[in-house]
């Protein structure tokens, strides 16, 4: 965190005192990475700002919960994630999904564990991915929540979260792979 | 196995750490303008709260107010009968005062010996005669005053009459009905004295053969108005109304509970809350 934590704790006091100057502040701060964590979540660029609109608007109406515990941007994406999950809960009508083994073999022969995709390209793919397969990877691979967490807050059961990732998983390495080969060809010619 | 992070989901991970994107301009205004419209909403909520409040305290007051005319005037009411009571009683003392020393007395003293079953057996003043010297010394000053004047058209005749023991029982037997008083009346005049022609409806008189009036039964009023009677509480209800009666004394309580009439027994519920008034029936 590149903020200063002393001026960071100033502004979230501006703000629980509800001074709009400093309410401005926080959102230049997070404002990209929300959006950045957002835009995991929705279908396209349109409906990540929505959802960090609202997201932000819950989170500075809400802001006296936030009592210091933890780190303040932890609590802020924490507020994302469930935010813009709330824009499908009522779509979603997730049904666990028979899971294929082949997503869960690790044997591909990826050594770039620590190499990056580009990301842009990478967001594309999980855009066009199911919500429910979205939101379960999302969830389970990048924010870290366990499958018990993602069941509760989806209201699904723990099968079905396992199930759901399973197969995002498999479409996701199709695309990727796809990707890299487009990517290695470009590179090579 | 499960433990260990799969690759996949390392390599995406890795992908969008850091990652962010620059968000519209507008963004921060439509921020600012949902944190104001939800300010607003807040205060147009807190304002129908108060709007709520302020209403139902308007209505407490003009049911108060409802409540209080009432009551003076109820109490208007309540003065203007007991002005009216006292001035009959009055009368009836002064009628009682005439007829107590020979009359009722000697009801009261000998209407238990006295076995007189119907008015047929009283009829002769020799029979009566007769039964009286058997009885106390009170009856036989009135005694030889009978002998002496038989005829009944005069004035000045004392001529007690009997209560037909029957009839008094009878009465005793109906709830509605209670013998109030027992009043023995010289003739028509002196019935015309004790009751007014107007009050006569809710009476009723025991009258011997020759149509004298020899006792006077009113109903017993129905135990609407709990106030200044003497209530048997036997169960819920009329505990429920002595409460209410104790704290509401107009005639109408702000709550009561009444018994149903006809075939459907059960109990119906009042609220009276002036100007709301609240019906319910329960079975």
């Amino acid at each position: 965190m590149t903020v200063n934590k002393n001026i960071l704790d100033e502004i979230i006091q501006g703000c629980k005192a509800g001074k709009s100057r400093s309410q401005e502040m926080l959102y230049s701060m997070f404002a990209g990475k929300m959006l950045g964590i957002c835009a995991r979540y929705a279908t396209d660029r349109l409906e990540a700002e929505d959802m960090m609109q609202v997201a932000f608007v819950r989170m500075f109406e809400k802001i006296n919960d936030y009592r210091g515990e933890g780190s303040f941007e932890g609590w802020l994406k924490r507020i994302m994630v469930t935010t813009s999950i709330g824009f499908y809960r009522k779509k979603l009508r997730m049904l666990p999904v028979v899971a294929s083994d082949e997503a869960e073999d690790n044997v591909v022969g990826w050594e770039m564990a620590d190499s990056r995709l580009k990301v842009q390209e990478l967001l594309t793919i999980i855009q066009k991915l199911s919500p429910g397969y979205r939101i379960v990877f999302n969830m389970y691979a990048i924010e870290g929540y366990t499958h018990k967490e993602i069941a509760k807050e989806l209201s699904i059961s723990e099968g079905t979260s396992k199930s759901q990732l399973a197969r995002a998983r498999g479409l996701l390495k199709e695309q990727v792979l796809r990707m890299e080969d487009i990517y290695n060809e470009r590179s090579t010619k | 196995m499960k433990d260990q992070p799969n690759k996949l989901d390392q390599l995406i991970k890795n992908s969008f750490e850091d990652f962010e994107l620059e968000p519209e301009a507008s963004s921060w205004v439509q921020i600012e303008e949902k944190l104001d419209k939800n300010a607003n909403n807040k205060k147009v909520v807190y304002f129908y709260k108060y709007a709520a409040a302020a209403s139902i305290l308007l209505l407490l007051v003009a049911g108060f107010y409802f409540v209080n005319n009432q009551k003076s005037k109820s109490e208007l009411a309540k003065s203007e009968t007991k002005i009216e009571k006292n001035r009959t009683e009055k009368t009836k003392n002064d009628l009682n005062f005439i007829d107590k020393k020979d009359s009722i007395e000697l009801l009261k003293n000998d209407l238990d010996r006295l076995k007189v079953r119907s008015n047929s057996e009283i009829k002769s003043n020799t029979g009566l005669n007769t039964i009286a010297t058997k009885n106390s010394k009170n009856i036989k000053s009135t005694k030889s005053h009978l002998r002496n004047n038989s005829d009944k058209t005069n004035p000045n005749l004392y001529e007690p009459k009997l209560i037909d023991k029957d009839k008094i029982q009878i009465a005793n037997k109906n709830d509605s009905q209670k013998i109030n008083e027992v009043i023995v009346v010289k003739n028509e005049k002196q019935k015309e004295l004790i009751t007014p022609k107007s009050d006569r409806t809710n009476e009723e008189f025991i009258t011997d053969s020759s149509d004298n009036v020899i006792a006077k039964t009113t109903p017993t009023e129905p135990n609407n108005s709990l106030l200044g009677k003497k209530t048997s509480i036997l169960n819920l209800a009329d505990a429920a109304n002595y409460v209410a009666g104790r704290i509401d004394k107009r005639e109408e309580k702000f709550f009561s509970i009444n018994k149903n009439a006809g075939q459907n027994e059960g109990y119906s519920y009042q609220l009276d809350l002036g100007l709301f008034k609240i019906k319910k029936s329960r079975n």
